[in-house]
This record gives C-alpha cells, sequence and structure tokens, in this order.
C-alpha cells in the first residue's frame, strides 16, 4: 500500500530532524514529506483507478474509499506544495534554531492528517485526530514570539474543550452503542445506530458536531483560527488552512452524513452556521491588514460556503426526487469547494510567506510594489487570489458557482438566503483580495527596489497550487468523477447529476462551458492586444499633482483604508460581534472569578489581614488550607504537646513504637 | 542496598546502580520466562504460614504483579540512575555533600518492601511491608533534616492505614489470605472491603487523609518520584485492586468508592492553580490520577473485569509520566536551583531536554498525546457504561474536567515559563546521566502504552 | 443548415450591434444631455471620433507594471464575453454558459481588470477609484444576489433561457425589475454613481494614468459593458412575456424590440444623468444598503408567492 510507504516516509522525514544541523534537518525532513505526499498521491491514484483499498498498516486498520480519497488528494497535493515549498522556505527562520522540533511536527502533522482521513476505526480517528491537533499546537508555538504563543494557547485550550472532550464521550458513547470497547469500527457503529433511540442519536449528533465546528473554525467556535493560523510559519499555515480544517469536513460527512444516518434537522443547523460564518469569517478579513491574518479569516469564511453547501445538500437529499437532485448538487458542490478551498488557500498562505520571505513583513500597510519585483509570485497569487473571489474561469468560480445553484433552486427560503449572502460575500471576498494583491504587488516602491525573487522551490510549490486553480477551473470534467465517487461513498450510492464533459459543467439546463470561455476570452484579449498593439510613447512619473515634496513610496491608499465607507455603513454589524467577542470573554473572566472565590476557602489569608485577593497569584503567596488537617488539627495539637512533653522523643521513637504495636498485634492475630 | 548505608560517593553510586541494575535484570529475566509460559498462569509460592492467619509470606506470580514489578522496578533503576548525579554537591537547589549512602539504603528499603507488596499473597504481608515502606518513607523525606512535621504526617496516615488493615486482618482471621476471600460471606465482604478501601485510601493519599502527600515532596526528588510512581501510592490502589480481584465484594461498595474519588478529584481541581511548586503540582496530579485508578476500580466493582485492567494500565501509565515530571522538575532544582514555577524563564534555552521531559510529561499529565495517560483516560472513559446510574456521566465527566483543569493550569506556566529569556541565568549545569535518563524514560513512555495494552487484557478476576 | 445560417446571420447581427452599438448609444446621451442643457451637442458619431483619435496616440507609461498593459484587453475581451452571451433575438452568439450568475461575474470583470489597472500604479488617486469601484461591486452584488433569488424561485432555474420560459408575473417581479433597473445603472457608473472615475475629485481614477490608445481601450470596453448591462435588461424585460420565439421572422421583430427599446431607454438614463449631481461615495454605499434591504423584503415576497 503506498499509504504504508508515505507514513514511513514522514517517520524517516521526522527522525531525520535530529542528525544534522538546523539547515540540513529542515532540509531533509521537507524533502522526505514531499516524498511523502508523494507516496499519498499515489495512493489516490490507485483508489480512483482499482477502488477502495481495505487494511492495515501498522497494525492500524485503514480502509480508503471514495471519500477518503478526495480528502487524501487534498492532504497529499497541499503537502506536496508546502513541503516543496519548505524546502527553501524554512531558511527564513533558521535564527530560532531546534529544526529537529520542527521535522517531528511537520512530518508527525501531515501523518496524521492523512490517518485521519483514511482510518477505519473510532479509537484510531481519535488518536490522529489528537495527535493532528498536538503537532500543529506545536508549529504554531514554534516561532516564540509572545503573540503566536498565546494565539497556539488560546487554539490548544478551544480544542482541548471542544474536541478532546467531545471525542473522548464520543469514544465512550460509541462503546456503549456497540457494547463492546474492542469493536468501534464505522460500520459497527453505524448498524447501532440505526436501532439507536432518538436521545443517544442527539447525543451523538450534539458531540460530532461540536468536535468538527471547532476544528473547521466555524462560528461561534473560530475565535482561535485568525489568531493561530497566521502564527504557524508560512508553509505550516498553508496546511493548517489547506487541510486541517478540512478534516472536520471529512468527520461531518462521514460521521454526520455516513455513520448516523441522514437528517434534515442537523443540515439546517450545518447550513446556517454555514451561512453566519461566510458572512462573519469574510466581513472581518475586509478590515484585515496583516497579510496572514486576513487569509485566516477567510479561511474561516470560505469554510462557511463549505457547510453552506453540505447543509444544502442534507436538508434536501431526503427530501427525495428533484429535490434531492439538487440536493445532492449541493453536498458536491460543498465537497468540491473543499477541494478548491484547499488548493487556493494553500497557495495564498505559501505566497505569503514568499512576500515574508522576500521582505521580512506581512503588513499590507508597509508593503507595496512588489509586482515587477517578484513576477512569478505575483501571478501566482493573482491566480489564487482571483480563484478565491470566485472570478471565472479559476476553480473557485466553478464550486461557488453550483453552491449558488443548488441554493437557489433548493425553493427554500432559509437555503436561498443562505445562496444570497454566499453571492453577496463572495463581492466582499473579490474586495478583500483585490486590496491583498494591491496592496502587495501594485504600484512601485522605492523601499523595496532591492528585493529578490524568491529561490525557484519555493516558487514551484507556489505553483503546483496556483496552476491547479486554473487548470481545475478550465477542466473541472477531470475531478467530477473523483469527487461523485465520495459522494456516492456517503450517500448509499446517490451521486450528483452534475452534466460534465470536457467542455462543459452545470446542472440541468444551468450550464457553464470553461473551456470555451477561456478560448474566447483569451482570443479575444490576445487577438485586440495584436490588432490595437500598445504603442507607448515617454516614460513618465505617476501624475502627482505637481507635488514636489512628496515621498512616493507613500503616495498609495494605506490597505487600511482600501474600503472604509462600506466597513462604515456596515459598522453596525461589527459593532454586534465585537459585543458577541466581548461577551464570549467576559465568561471567561467570570469563570476566573468564581474560581478566585472558590479557592479563596482553601488559603489560609485569614491569618494576614487585608490581604487583597484579586488574582490566583495573589492566592499563590497564602498557605493552602488542608481540609483533612484542619479536621483533625485537635489530634495534631495533643501529638504535638505530647512529642513537647515527653523528653527524647525522636523520629526513631515513633518507628519503634510503630513497630511493636504491629508485630504485638500481628503476633496476636497469628495465635488466635 | 541497606548495607550502603554508611558508604559515600562514587562507591555508593556504583553499588546502588549494580544492585538495581541487577535487580531490573533479574526481574526482565523472570518476566521472559514468565512470558515464555503464557500470560494466563498464575504461580503461586507460599513460603511461611503462620498458625491460624494461614499464608503470611508467599509470592503471586501473575500478570498484573509481574507487570506491576516490571515497571516498578524500572522507574526504581532510572531513578537510582538520575540520583546520581542529582543527589550531590553540584546540585543547585539541594547540594548534598553527605549521606548518599543513606538515601540509597532508604531508597533500597522502599525498592524491596515494594516489590514485596506487588508480589504479595495475604493482607499481613501486605501490613508488614506497608509499615516498612512507612518508615523508610519516614526517613526519606526528612532526608534533609528540614521536614520532620511532614514526614511524621505521612507516617502517621501510612500507619493508620497499617491499623485499618489490622483490624481488616482480624475481623477475616484466616480469610486473610487472598486466594480465600472469594468464598467468605458477603456481609464480611462488605464490613472487610470497606475497612480495606480506607487503608488503600490512605496509602494513596485520598479522602480522607489527602494531604500527606503534597507535603511529603520535601524529600529528595527521586524517591519522591518512587513514592508516587512505584511504591506506597499507586500501591494502595493496587492492593485495592488485588482484593477485589480476588474477593468480587459486589456493587454494595461502588457508590462508597465512587463518590469518594470524585469528590478528591473535585478537590484536587480548586488546588491545581494555586500551586506555583513544581513538585507540589505533582503531587496533587498524582493524587487525581491515582483517583482515576479507583473510578476504574469501581467499574470492577460492578462486576466488570475491564474495570481491573484499566486500573493496572492506568497506574502503569501514570509511573512512567509521573516519573518523567519530576525527573524534569528535579532538573529545575539541579540546575536552576529552584523548583518554583513563578522563577522559571525560559527554560527552552537553557535546559532543552530537561524543558522537551517537562512539556511532554506535564502535558501528558493532562492527557495529552503521546504518553500513555492519554489511552488510559479514553479506555476509563470508554467502558463507562458498566458505571452504575448517573456515574456512567458523572465519572468521565469529572475525569475529563480534571484533565482540562490541570491542562488549563498547564499550559498558562508553559506560556510564562518555556521561552523567552532564561531566568536565572547564570550557572546552569545540566548533567548528561539526567538528561539520559530522561530521554529513555521519554522513550519508554512513548511505547509503553502499546506494549501494556494487550497484556493487560489479559488480567481478570480470580478466585 | 438553414437554421444555421439564420443563426450566423443574428449572431452576426449581435456582433455588429456590440460593438458598434455603444458608442453611437453614447453619443445619444450626449445630444441628449447637450440638448437638455440647451446646447446644441456633439454629432452621433463623436463617441467614435473621439476613439479613433485616442487608439491613435501613443500612450505614456507610467510603471513598468504588465497587467497595467494587459488590463485593457482583459477588459475589453471580458465585455465583449459578456455581450456574446446574450440573446439577440432568439440567439445566443457564444453561448458558453447562458445563465445569470456567469453573466454577471463576466460583468463584474470589467470592473475586476479596471480595479487591477488602477491598482497597478503608484498613484493615490488610481487606487481610490479602485476602491471607490470595489465599493461600488461590493454593494452592487447584494442587489443582483436578490435578483438571483427572486428568478429563480419564481422560475425555478438560474438558467436564462428557463427563466424566459416559465417566468410568471407577480407584485415581486415588477419590484425586481425596478431592483434591477437600479443596479445596473449603479453597476453602469452613470451620474450619479460615476464615484470611480470621477475626474474633478480623482483625475479620472483608475483610468488617471492611461492615455492614448490603452485608454481607448479602456473607454470601448466600458461602453460595451454598458450596452451588454442595458440589453440584458431589455432582453429580461421583454422575452418572458413574448411567448416562444420559433420562427426566423419572429425573432426578427423580438431583435428590432430589443433594439429600440435599448435605444429609447438611453435618452431617460442621459436625462437622469444630465438632472443629477455625483453622489459622495458613503452615499452611494449607504443608499445601495438600504436598496439591499428592500431587496431582502421583495425576496420574501417571492417566497410567500407574491
Amino acid at each position: 500500500m503506498f499509504l504504508e510507504y508515505a507514513l514511513g516516509a514522514f517517520v524517516l522525514g521526522g527522525l531525520l530532524g535530529f542528525v544534522i544541523d538546523y539547515k540540513a534537518s529542515t532540509k531533509a525532513s521537507s524533502f522526505m514529506a514531499v516524498i511523502g505526499s508523494l507516496f499519498l498521491l499515489g495512493q489516490v491514484y490507485e483508489v480512483y483507478t482499482t477502488g477502495p483499498v481495505k487494511g492495515s498498516i501498522f497494525g492500524i486498520p485503514v480502509h480508503v474509499d471514495g471519500l477518503s480519497a478526495v480528502f487524501l488528494f487534498i492532504v497529499g497535493i497541499v503537502s506536496l506544495g508546502s513541503a516543496v515549498f519548505s524546502l527553501a522556505y524554512m531558511d527564513h527562520h533558521e535564527r530560532k534554531g531546534k529544526g529537529w522540533v520542527y521535522a517531528i511536527a511537520y512530518n508527525t502533522f501531515i501523518a496524521s492528517m492523512a490517518l485521519v482521513v483514511t482510518v477505519d476505526n473510532l479509537e484510531y480517528f481519535v488518536v490522529s485526530w489528537e495527535l493532528m491537533t498536538l503537532s500543529s499546537f506545536i508549529l504554531i508555538f514554534w516561532k516564540e514570539e509572545r503573540k503566536d504563543l498565546d494565539a497556539s494557547l488560546k487554539y490548544y485550550i478551544t480544542m482541548h474543550f471542544a474536541d478532546t472532550i467531545p471525542l473522548f464521550l464520543l469514544l465512550g458513547l460509541a462503546s456503549v452503542l456497540t457494547g463492546s470497547i474492542h469493536n468501534l469500527s464505522y460500520s459497527a457503529i453505524h448498524s447501532a445506530l440505526l436501532t439507536a433511540s432518538p436521545g443517544t442519536k442527539a447525543v451523538f449528533y450534539a458531540l460530532t458536531l461540536v468536535v468538527f465546528i471547532a476544528k473547521a473554525g466555524v462560528v461561534p467556535l473560530h475565535f482561535w483560527l485568525p489568531d493561530a493560523h497566521p502564527a504557524a510559519p508560512s508553509n505550516v499555515s498553508a496546511l493548517l488552512s489547506g487541510i486541517m480544517i478540512k478534516t472536520a469536513v471529512y468527520g461531518l460527512l462521514r460521521f454526520d452524513w455516513q455513520i448516523s444516518g441522514q437528517s434534515t434537522a442537523v443540515g439546517y443547523i450545518v447550513a446556517i452556521l454555514g451561512a453566519i460564518t461566510l458572512t462573519v469569517g469574510t466581513l472581518y478579513a475586509l478590515r484585515e491588514t496583516n497579510s496572514k491574518r486576513l487569509l485566516a479569516y477567510h479561511s474561516v469564511g470560505q469554510m462557511g460556503y463549505i457547510w453552506l453547501g453540505l447543509g444544502i445538500g442534507m436538508v434536501l437529499i431526503p427530501r427525495g426526487g428533484t429535490l434531492a437532485a439538487v440536493g445532492a448538487l449541493g453536498m458536491f458542490a460543498g465537497l468540491f469547494h473543499a477541494l478548491n478551498h484547499a488548493v487556493f488557500k494553500g497557495s495564498l498562505f505559501l505566497e505569503a510567506g514568499s512576500v515574508e520571505y522576500a521582505t521580512g513583513t506581512l503588513n499590507l500597510e508597509e508593503l507595496g510594489g512588489l509586482g515587477t519585483r517578484m513576477k512569478v509570485t505575483a501571478v501566482a497569487t493573482l491566480f489564487s487570489s482571483l480563484a478565491i473571489a470566485g472570478i471565472p474561469p479559476f476553480n473557485g468560480f466553478i464550486s461557488k458557482w453550483l453552491i449558488y445553484v443548488a441554493g437557489y433552486q433548493s425553493g427554500n427560503f432559509v437555503l436561498a438566503f443562505g445562496a444570497v449572502l454566499a453571492v453577496v460575500i463572495s463581492a466582499v471576498t473579490l474586495a478583500s483580495f483585490m486590496k491583498f494583491y494591491g496592496a502587495q504587488f501594485g504600484g512601485e516602491m522605492k523601499r523595496y527596489e532591492e528585493v529578490k525573487e524568491v529561490p525557484a522551490v519555493m516558487q514551484l510549490g507556489e505553483w503546483i497550487l496556483a496552476g491547479l486553480t486554473l487548470f481545475i477551473g478550465v477542466f473541472p470534467g477531470f475531478v467530477v468523477g473523483f469527487l461523485n465517487k465520495g459522494l456516492s461513498v456517503v450517500n448509499g450510492g446517490t451521486t450528483a447529476g452534475v452534466t460534465e464533459d470536457l467542455y462543459k459543467i452545470g446542472f440541468g439546463s444551468v450550464l457553464f462551458s470553461p473551456v470555451l470561455f477561456v478560448i474566447l476570452l483569451g482570443a479575444l484579449a490576445v487577438g485586440l492586444y495584436f490588432s490595437f498593439r500598445p504603442e507607448y510613447g515617454k516614460v513618465a512619473r505617476p501624475w502627482d499633482c505637481g507635488s514636489t515634496k512628496i515621498d512616493e513610496d507613500e503616495y498609495k491608499t494605506l490597505a487600511e483604508g482600501y474600503y472604509r465607507w462600506y466597513e462604515h455603513k456596515i459598522g453596525s454589524f461589527y459593532r454586534f460581534t465585537d459585543w458577541c467577542y466581548s461577551f464570549g470573554a467576559s465568561i471567561i473572566h467570570y469563570t476566573v472569578r468564581a474560581y478566585t472565590w472558590i479557592a479563596s476557602y482553601f488559603v489560609k489569608i485569614v491569618d494576614t489581614p487585608y490581604t487583597r485577593v484579586e488574582s490566583v497569584s495573589d492566592l499563590r503567596r497564602g498557605q493552602l488550607l488542608y481540609v483533612d488537617e484542619e479536621t483533625f488539627k485537635p489530634l495534631v495539637r495533643l501529638l504535638r504537646i505530647v512529642r513537647d512533653v515527653l523528653p527524647g522523643i525522636r523520629l526513631g521513637t515513633f518507628v519503634v513504637l510503630a513497630l511493636v504495636v504491629v508485630g504485638a498485634i500481628v503476633g496476636i492475630l497469628m495465635v488466635l | 542496598m541497606l548495607l550502603l548505608y554508611r558508604t559515600e560517593g562514587r562507591v555508593a553510586d556504583s553499588a546502588a546502580v549494580a544492585i538495581t541494575g541487577l535487580s531490573l535484570l533479574l526481574n526482565g529475566y523472570g518476566l521472559y520466562l514468565f512470558f515464555q509460559g503464557g500470560l494466563e498462569k498464575v504461580y503461586h509460592y507460599a513460603y511461611i504460614a503462620g498458625g491460624n492467619l494461614g499464608e503470611v509470606f508467599g509470592f503471586s506470580v501473575d500478570v498484573a504483579s509481574v507487570l506491576m514489578g516490571f515497571v516498578s522496578i524500572l522507574t526504581g533503576f532510572l531513578l537510582v540512575l538520575y540520583a546520581v548525579d542529582y543527589m550531590g554537591p553540584s546540585n543547585r537547589g539541594f547540594p548534598l555533600e553527605a549521606g548518599k549512602g543513606r538515601f540509597y539504603a532508604l531508597l533500597g528499603l522502599l525498592m524491596g518492601s515494594s516489590m514485596v507488596f506487588i508480589y504479595g499473597t495475604n493482607l499481613v504481608q501486605f501490613l508488614v511491608f506497608l509499615e516498612l515502606m512507612a518508615i523508610s518513607l519516614l526517613y526519606l523525606v526528612d532526608f534533609y533534616g528540614d521536614a520532620r512535621n511532614k514526614a511524621l504526617k505521612g507516617f502517621l496516615v501510612l500507619n493508620l492505614g497499617v491499623l485499618l488493615l489490622l483490624i481488616a486482618v482480624a475481623v477475616l482471621g484466616g480469610n486473610q489470605e487472598l486466594a480465600r476471600m472469594g468464598a467468605i460471606s458477603q456481609s464480611t465482604k462488605d464490613v472487610t472491603f470497606a475497612i480495606l478501601t480506607f487503608a488503600a485510601f490512605a496509602m494513596s493519599s485520598q479522602l480522607f487523609f489527602y494531604s500527606w502527600l503534597p507535603d511529603s515532596t520535601a524529600g529528595p526528588i527521586p524517591a519522591s518520584a518512587y513514592i508516587h510512581t512505584a511504591s506506597i501510592v499507586p500501591l494502595g490502589s493496587f492492593m485495592l485492586f488485588r482484593v477485589i480481584q480476588y474477593m468480587d465484594p459486589g456493587r454494595n461498595e461502588f457508590w462508597l468508592l465512587g463518590a469518594l474519588t470524585v469528590a478528591l478529584i473535585l478537590l484536587m481541581m480548586v488546588y491545581y492553580p494555586l500551586q506555583r511548586d513544581g513538585k507540589k503540582l505533582i503531587a496533587y496530579s498524582t493524587i487525581a490520577q491515582t483517583g482515576v485508578a479507583y473510578i476504574t476500580l469501581a467499574y470492577a466493582l460492578a462486576g466488570h473485569q475491564v474495570g481491573l485492567q484499566i486500573a493496572v494500565y492506568q497506574v502503569v501509565n501514570h509511573a512512567f509520566v509521573k516519573a518523567l515530571a519530576f525527573m524534569s522538575v528535579g532538573t529545575f532544582a539541579y540546575a536552576l536551583g529552584t523548583t518554583n514555577f513563578e522563577g522559571i524563564r525560559g527554560i527552552r534555552h537553557s535546559l532543552p531536554w530537561a524543558s522537551v521531559a517537562w512539556f511532554l510529561s506535564f502535558f501528558g499529565l493532562a492527557g495529552v498525546l503521546p504518553l500513555g495517560l492519554f489511552f488510559s483516560k479514553v479506555l476509563t472513559v470508554m467502558v463507562t457504561h458498566h458505571a452504575l446510574g448517573v456515574a456512567s456521566w458523572l465519572f468521565p465527566g469529572v475525569v475529563l474536567f480534571d484533565g482540562a483543569v490541570f491542562l488549563i493550569v498547564i499550559i498558562l506556566w508553559f506560556r510564562e515559563m518555556f521561552f523567552g529569556e532564561p531566568h536565572p541565568s547564570t550557572g546552569i549545569h545540566s548533567s548528561k546521566l539526567m538528561d539520559i535518563a530522561m530521554l529513555v524514560l521519554i522513550f519508554i513512555g512513548i511505547v509503553a502504552p502499546w506494549v501494556t495494552l494487550d497484556v493487560v487484557t489479559k488480567i481478570g478476576f480470580m478466585g | 443548415m438553414e437554421i444555421d445560417a439564420v443563426k450566423l446571420g443574428f449572431s452576426l447581427v449581435g456582433i455588429i450591434l456590440l460593438l458598434f452599438l455603444p458608442p453611437y448609444l453614447d453619443g445619444i446621451a450626449r445630444r441628449v444631455r447637450a440638448r437638455l442643457q440647451y446646447r446644441r451637442g456633439p454629432p452621433l458619431s463623436q463617441t467614435w471620433y473621439d476613439l479613433q483619435k485616442l487608439f491613435a496616440l501613443p500612450s505614456v507609461r507610467p510603471t513598468a507594471s504588465t497587467i497595467f498593459t494587459w488590463a485593457p484587453y482583459l477588459a475589453l475581451a471580458s465585455a465583449i464575453s459578456a455581450a456574446l452571451l446574450l440573446p439577440y433575438g432568439n440567439v445566443i452568439p457564444v453561448n458558453f454558459g447562458f445563465n445569470l450568475v456567469v453573466f454577471f461575474y463576466v460583468v463584474v470583470m470589467v470592473s475586476v481588470f479596471l480595479i487591477l489597472a488602477g491598482l497597478s500604479v503608484q498613484n493615490a488617486f488610481s487606487h481610490i477609484g479602485s476602491s471607490r469601484e470595489m465599493q461600488i461591486v461590493l454593494t452592487v452584488e447584494p442587489l443582483i444576489a436578490i435578483l438571483y433569488g427572486v428568478l429563480a424561485y419564481n422560475a425555478g432555474s438560474l438558467s436564462i433561457s428557463e427563466i424566459v420560459r416559465n417566468l410568471h408575473l407577480t407584485p415581486s417581479v415588477l419590484l425586481t425589475y425596478a431592483i434591477l433597473a437600479y443596479a445596473l445603472y449603479v453597476e453602469s457608473g452613470f451620474v450619479p454613481f460615476d464615484v470611480a472615475e470621477a475626474e474633478q475629485e480623482v483625475i479620472g481614477g483608475p483610468l488617471g494614468e492611461y492615455s492614448g490608445r490603452l485608454l481607448g481601450v479602456f473607454y470601448y470596453a466600458v461602453y460595451i459593458k454598458r450596452f451588454a448591462l442595458l440589453w440584458f435588461f431589455v432582453s429580461l424585460l421583454t422575452l418572458p412575456w413574448l411567448g416562444p420565439i420559433d420562427t426566423a421572422e419572429k425573432a426578427a421583430l423580438v431583435l428590432a424590440l430589443q433594439f429600440l427599446l435599448t435605444i429609447a431607454f438611453y435618452p431617460i438614463i442621459a436625462a437622469l444623468e444630465a438632472t443629477n449631481a455625483r453622489l459622495r461615495v458613503d452615499h452611494v454605499v449607504k443608499m445601495n444598503v438600504r436598496m439591499f434591504f428592500a431587496g431582502l423584503i421583495v425576496l420574501a415576497m417571492a417566497f410567500m408567492g407574491w
């Protein structure tokens, strides 16, 4: 099995981190990650051509079916891009040292994600899931900056409460359902759930939903994501946003759809959360001026699109008839968007990393003028930006468009309203990425005149993914069958009725032919270009109204000011969500207060009057109060007096005393 | 080992390492033989029988005792190895010029009696060797001569345990042999089991006498580590495990055991954030983690042998993680001169290996991969449907919440201690031997849960 | 083969219309505006002459950026593609996806290239213009989303041919026409919504650094885009109520109707332009946001069957 080789490569990559110095170890481990990712893709190809593979690797039961293959492809392709990119990128962080931590965590991270989407057993699912959380946690604080550290802690604590604990409870529930702790394969849980009571099912849904909402960064558990994703090195951010949050989508389809059976109510929850998430995430992204934070908020937003698509499917498929076909389309589109998002978001994070590598900053206010200095990266960024903004003929357009089609044609107000929001937010995404691209690559700045394009392997890493945005966008037919196989696994054989051939993709009479469009647009643009060739007269600096003392680098719009009026006019939205944030923060604040109040009873603060207790660290200075000691204090006092009164008592005296008593009693008992 | 009392310096080191190493090898060989013979077998060697009390000294060799014994001697060996450098003049926090031999002798006494305790076959044997352990504890805690009251507290509580055991023996009479316990009447079972529960609680520092364990950390760290990981504290739950295994007292005592343990774990959650001393924090965690073992024993009371299995699994995993935690904190004492987390900064730079050990073990205590407590916690939660009534939600809830609270406490310390400029920044010296001991333990800790899982599943009811 | 010939004929007419009509439409607008201001006004072909003059001039080069050079051509290509996707009679010249979403996205691409062009130079005025253009797109897109919703619910599909076949008249559809008219007017960037290219404020916005041939290409693209949006509106206004168009004669009549209506609408637009002053960008945003909430009510009405 290719998967086995892949895991072997990742293990080796992790171990290679130990051998040599920083540069060599990061390069060697990244190289092994490249090999491993290639093996993963090989596994996907095998499954695609010959059907599902079942088996066990290193004693772990795996089952790579159509759905796993889709997500394994996501894991493989994004890791490939990221790992190729890392070959050179990690030099940027050489100052930090500890290449071996990176090597182990990075390889473990990819391997655990590959396992999450392939294992066939809940126990191993939980183990790989936890391993994924842990290794990502390590990678997030890897840079050791205070801000990053806080982000990683927020991430990990959130994950512990919203992922680990529910997953543990889920394991408990599953073993209740199957009646054994040794048989937690997906099929066993599925058959046990078929006959389970509605209450049990509700608990199952609740637990799994919490887990996946938190991991996917879906509102209301998204607050960790915009901090955590940018904190990691950029190649890791690509993995976090590209793959890790997709494992939640995998889980949603696997657990809340295939294993649990179909449920419209859950579908509504997923769809509504999706619609809210895409709005909140993207509108927050619009305000960002740090390129990686902006991307991270967009990950929240795009996740909303995916959930909306899946939710449409979950609501409509049980209805049957033509609506079921629309539903299947929605689910297909959601899955498709998951794939697309992995590709373009991975690419965007790598490009942000390239800019950081070349200029040392991620601040969109400072950046600018890189378009002429870093041409290759600029074009890759443009491709990925247009893809995420849903501009044809890039891949993001196709999947978003199918989500719209499914939403609008659902005939359901809630879902249609979700689609309205999706279209609106698509424009916001476009706005945000115009800013993202323009602020970094637009114009020409003196400050960055010396900037050089990043090394070739980094460009290759970007282009593996950026190239795919165009390829999938123009030839979506290549992936439709692949995705439909995944869909049929979770839907009991039903696939989406997506019209697909080399030229067209669509649903019913709603069709789009990306190939034709590209040919038309390309032919027109090139034709026009050559028939009206641009003629340049003289070269002049941009006109600055004749000003003489202007700093040309500052002669631009700051990233913050791009859409100020728009943000101002929808300010009540921001005020409301900011209030929600502060509400969440105050919950934590009051929990701490409550704890301090309880804990103050366990500290002897009475002895030192006028002590102000405001925080836990104030309490730490006091002497602890032991409940048992207080209870037996009279006895202890008596003993103390005895000790003080009786002369010559030492520790040894107690020993002798104890031995004598014990010996005597045992002796007596023996005789009796 | 007792012979080392008067020796000093290098001689003591090499002798102690040699003796523990030898016993480790012997034990390893025994383990090998045992595994060759098949895991299901139970070997019973009776040596001394005493009048009406029946057997009073013997060895019971089965999966549980072999596993526990091996874990105990293995951690013991690593701790002795660790102590070679730790108990020396270059220790910044607790420099030791003389008395090393005394330390080894006491530790040897503790190890020896723990081993006999583990292989014990009857209550009298438990009782006698518990007394011996109590004595060595008394001297070990007061090793530096500044913790007399604390040592005495531990000693007295353990003697309370001894007393309770005595009462139990008195009630049972000749039935105090484990093998004969199954046959006694249900009412006697109820009474004796309740008494034994409290005896075990006294050993494991559970309710109602939980405070001696945090106080006992005043002793040298390798000794505390041994007490916490593979000696008195876990052996309390091991004793109860044995009793349940042979007696099968039924579910009457389920709530006694369960409710007290839950109350204790809830109490511990209040204490975690109040700690600033690494050793004490570990002590509270030990109490709670042993509590988890008692919870799984409660499952066994409800008649499920899987509860027994997980109890042993929990104790074994806990042993490695906790030993590692102690070693990392000991390294702080050794190199930085303090175990107070508030005074420690930037260990990532100053003590790279100890910081890795700290990270893995403290997060491991909160139930984080890759160390074993994760797995035992998973299993504890998974078998929860064997619990009675509301306990099936209460137990896992408490266990998980405890882990979460501990994790928050740890993660906040992690934030303060781990990165940034090192503080204290001068005079940091670490010891190769200690680092090696920690690395070996990390390796063992990662491998152990996978290996022992198969072993513990062979444990079942006896008698 | 005969049908193909007819189709080809209609397509050819369509192509001719979309290429040559837009500047004349602008000419009409200029004329009407002049008349309203008691001026005589330029000849109808004046816009053509302007374009020809621009094409003949070389451009000034303010940046080495490739996007700066290519953006006008890509914008023009997008505008032509959008116009080619519209029905002329019953014939769509190049059908690469005859549905609402595709059409509007291709139209938006004109704005995208305009914005990119503006951002590619180091000029604050261009940047401001680009961001204004983007804010217009930002606030118009919600209205168009409403339009999708009403039409798709009413006709059961997003495909324009399905909509034409199945649309039935309800109050919500009428209101949607109003919203659509407003949205298209704003999207076309007519006064008072020409904040992006406002010459007096931001010296031409994204087009500020363009000159000569490249500027001409951009202007041409904008005219074609305006034409496409208007033609789309006219088609949607007429086609659903004319019944199936199955003969070439009827198709020719429909085409004539479309043509006439398009020409008829332009003076109205010009009148609106002439009688209004440019709004401030925050006013535009505010108006559009309000329209969006009004649109939501229309959408709710549609779902209630009104």
